[in-house]
């Protein structure tokens, strides 16, 4: 290989990287996880659905690669899209979702966040699976790009750790 | 050089700018200190830690549960132990943040690394504990319960600290606030008070520069139009006529003189004189706008305007006698009716030769001359420049200019004209008169006086005259005749000049004649002058001891009230009275009056154009003190006269017979 074509390679691979970061939550395959105690309750219209994190990744694993309020390094979430979550349990057109965590926090978040950013419930960083010291089991994860698309002071609250319940807020 | 480019105006304004820039940047640096201040404090205030706080009551909360739950139980079942494990962990998470979420100074002030490091310690414990299976868990969990009673307090204590953190990062915020507010208000007052500065000094000098402006307009009026009518003066008419000879190929000028204005002046004063003044320049200001040209005022009651030609004759004597009919009409000044009247001189480019080069200065000199002839016609009138004006004016400059050389070269001679008592015939005294031949013709009086009087050379004639006859009389005395007295006439230009008083007394003094034998006649038009002006002259003149006659009283607009202020020894009646004496009843019964009215004066009656005997008669039947015309003599020289003086008397006595 010339030096020039391994110049062109390494461009053409940082291209990729930023793309793929950049790009939104990309499919990705693995294995379910199956020996981690955590459940996901979703109070839908036609009762409550709860999801062990193997459930959730048996609905379609994601990717999103991002920086996060706590990590300054760019990590590599995998999980299902809330959006893909919500519609499966007849949420799809509600305003907005309450959602409730292990340690008794609570949040609302309205529609307009996880319509204007991918919001991923995310079973793995890096491909393992996600323990409760690194905020999961089951955590939810917005893209927070370097020059804060999603805006950290606005959605710090929205990062929900130790994700246990989401209910729907009928207005 | 360098003094220039480093002046102390410079030097102080440069001072100023930088003093503005230092005070600015002292501002600008304080205030930004400020800024990062309310930053810092803003950030104590908005640090995650109270909020950690609160949650890690929970956790403990949570976390003392379970333990007292086995504790109580005496057991811990398998669901016991994975709590406890999560709890744990929900620990372990809240210290990691506890330990990122606070500034160093913050951390140390609110000794948050204790709760810090009690935590930890109940982490490693549990961790250790879990790892390793526990053998008594009830007696782990009653050991550690203590640890968490101590966390839980220290957490409170935390909190305490917290609170009083932010209270006072709060409190230092308002300060500031409070500070930025006054400086923002102190800084406000300081710009306006700026501003309103500089909008005054501004505005002072605008209106420094208004008034500048004002006072150049008004200067630049003053200098270019007529204060009075505001019409262009002679300067300004000029400079517009000029224009219009080059724009134009027949441009014609119009002169105007108003027609007894002194008399308006003198009769009914100078605010009236103004009016009327006013009134015609108006009338001349719009009649010229009409016809497209430009009025002006040239001085006094003199009016020009120059209009674009080319007009026929017919036109210009149309637009003429329209303007003398707008002039004329009656005008009320204070309940005065006066009724304006002008003469109007004409000079269209086509009146002149060919051959003279058209400008504004040629066709001026030509519109005076038929302004003159227009006067000469009666008045209110107008008249063109024709030919035969040129030729009149060609005349004019002809004498003008041999006036001049007459004299320069003595050629104006003597004429004496004896005036005799009536009642005995004897020879009184004689008229002096200035006759001229040049190039052995004769040149009457009445032509080459006018033009002396227009150029200003009738005093140099009236002076010549003052020195020679009374040098030829007071010879005739020094010869051992009979002392007769000299009549001479003063010209109104002369009689208003400032010499008049020192010319009399020098020719009085070199001539050596006594000054009671000399006479100087003036005319009317000397009194329409200023009259408080007049009287002090004649004083003056009168001072010298010499005899006053007022000249050709009964032509003019003789007025009665002049005898009556005025100082004079003699009333000379006009010769025209004399020509209709034996026709005319009324003449005489006019005549009869005025010698009553000379006599009651105490004034001695001269009546001139005397020729013929039966006119003598009459007139010495009337009572008239003094005659003078052809029937005792013509004007004739000096040495044809001298015999009419007799020689004083000698006794000769024979001593010898005796």
């Amino acid at each position: 290989m010339s030096k020039l074509s391994k110049v062109l390679y390494s461009v053409l691979g940082c291209i990729a990287f930023v793309l793929s970061a950049h790009a939104g939550p990309v499919k990705i395959d693995h294995q379910p996880i199956q020996l981690q105690r955590a459940q996901l309750v979703i109070a839908g219209p036609s009762g409550e659905m709860a999801y062990s994190p193997a459930d959730l990744e048996g609905l379609g694993f994601r990717r999103l690669t991002t920086i996060t309020p706590w990590r300054e390094t760019p990590a590599a979430f995998d999980g299902v899209l809330l959006t893909d979550l919500l519609a499966a349990n007849g949420l799809g057109d509600v305003a907005a979702i309450s959602v409730i965590a292990e340690n008794d926090y609570r949040v609302d978040i309205p529609a307009a966040v996880w319509k204007r950013w991918p919001i991923l419930v995310a079973t793995r960083v890096n491909g393992r699976p996600h323990t409760r010291r690194q905020r999961g089991p089951i955590q939810f994860i917005l893209p927070m790009s370097d020059d804060k698309t999603a805006g950290l002071e606005e959605h710090h609250s929205n990062w929900v750790w130790m994700a246990a319940r989401i209910e729907a807020v009928y207005e | 050089m360098l003094r220039r480019i480093f002046s102390r105006e410079r030097l102080a304004g440069l001072g100023v700018v930088l003093l503005a820039i230092s005070a600015t940047g002292i501002c600008a640096g304080w205030v930004y200190g400020q800024y990062v201040e309310v930053r810092h404090q803003s950030a104590d205030i908005q640090t995650r830690v109270f909020r950690d706080t609160v949650a890690i009551f929970r956790d403990l909360w949570h976390l003392e549960h379970v333990l007292d739950r086995v504790v109580e139980a005496g057991v811990a079942t398998d669901e016991d132990l994975y709590e406890f494990g999560q709890r744990i962990d929900f620990l372990y998470v809240r210290t990691e943040e506890l330990k990122t979420g606070a500034e160093p100074d913050i951390r140390t002030a609110t000794r948050v690394d204790d709760v810090v490091a009690g935590l930890t310690s109940v982490i490693n414990a549990g961790d250790t504990a879990l790892v390793e299976g526990l053998s008594d868990p009830v007696e782990f969990f009653g050991r550690t319960r203590p640890q968490l009673t101590s966390v839980s307090r220290d957490a409170m204590d935390l909190f305490d600290r917290q609170y009083v953190q932010q209270s006072k990062a709060i409190s230092a915020q308002i300060s500031i606030i409070q500070k930025l507010t006054l400086s923002a208000i102190a800084l406000l007052c300081l710009f306006g008070g700026f501003a309103a500065a500089v909008t005054f000094l501004l505005q002072r000098q605008l209106r420094i520069q208004a008034k500048r402006r004002e006072a150049e307009e008004k200067a630049n009026f003053l200098a270019f139009y007529d204060g009075l009518t505001g019409l262009p003066n002679r300067a300004k008419f000029k400079s517009f006529a000029e224009k219009l000879f080059i724009e134009n190929d027949d441009p014609i000028v119009f002169l105007f003189d108003l027609d007894d204005f002194k008399l308006v002046n003198d009769l009914h004063g100078h605010s009236a004189g103004d009016a009327v003044l006013l009134h015609c320049a108006n009338k001349i200001g719009d009649w010229a706008a009409e016809h497209g040209g430009t009025p002006a005022r040239l001085g006094g009651d003199e009016f020009a305007a120059a209009l674009p030609g080319p007009m026929s004759s017919m036109k210009i004597a149309s637009i003429c006698e329209s303007l003398l009919a707008a002039v004329t009409e009656t005008l009320d000044v204070d309940g005065t009716l006066l009724e304006p009247k002008m003469s109007i001189g004409v000079a269209a480019s086509w009146s002149l030769e060919t051959e003279s080069q058209l400008n504004l200065s040629v066709l001026q000199k030509a519109a005076d001359v038929a302004l003159y002839r227009a006067k000469e016609q009666g008045k209110n009138t107008y008249a063109f420049f024709d030919g035969d004006l040129a030729e009149m004016a060609a005349r004019r400059r002809e004498i003008e200019v041999g006036i001049n050389e007459a004299l320069a070269n003595d050629e104006f001679q003597l004429a004496f004209q004896p005036q005799v008592e009536m009642t005995t015939g004897r020879v009184k005294g004689f008229e002096a008169l200035a006759r001229w031949t040049k190039d052995g013709v004769p040149i009457s009086p009445g032509e080459f006086i006018p033009v002396a009087e227009a150029t200003g050379q009738v005093v140099d004639i009236d002076l010549w005259g003052l020195r020679q006859s009374t040098a030829k009389v007071a010879d005739w005395i020094r010869e051992g005749r009979l002392p007769v007295s000299i009549s001479t006439n003063l010209s109104p230009l002369h009689f208003r000049s400032d010499d008049i008083v020192s010319h009399v007394r020098r020719a009085l003094s070199d001539s050596g004649l006594p000054p009671h034998l000399l006479t100087l006649e003036i005319t009317e038009s000397v009194l329409i002058e200023d009259l408080s002006k007049v009287t002090v002259t004649l004083e003056k003149l009168r001072m010298l001891g010499v005899k006053i006659a007022l000249d050709d009283f009964g032509t003019g607009y003789s007025s009665l009230a002049y005898l009556r202020r005025l100082d004079v020894d003699y009333i000379k009646i006009d010769q025209s009275f004399v020509r209709d004496l034996e026709q005319s009843s009324e003449t005489q019964v006019i005549l009869d009056a005025l010698v009553d009215i000379a006599k009651g004066l105490n004034k001695i009656l001269v009546v001139e154009g005397i020729e013929t005997e039966s006119q003598a008669n009459i007139i010495r039947d009337l009572g008239c003190d003094i005659g003078q015309g052809y029937l005792w003599g013509r004007p004739a020289p000096p040495a044809e006269v001298v015999e009419q003086v007799p020689l004083v008397e000698t006794i000769v006595v024979d001593l010898q017979s005796a």
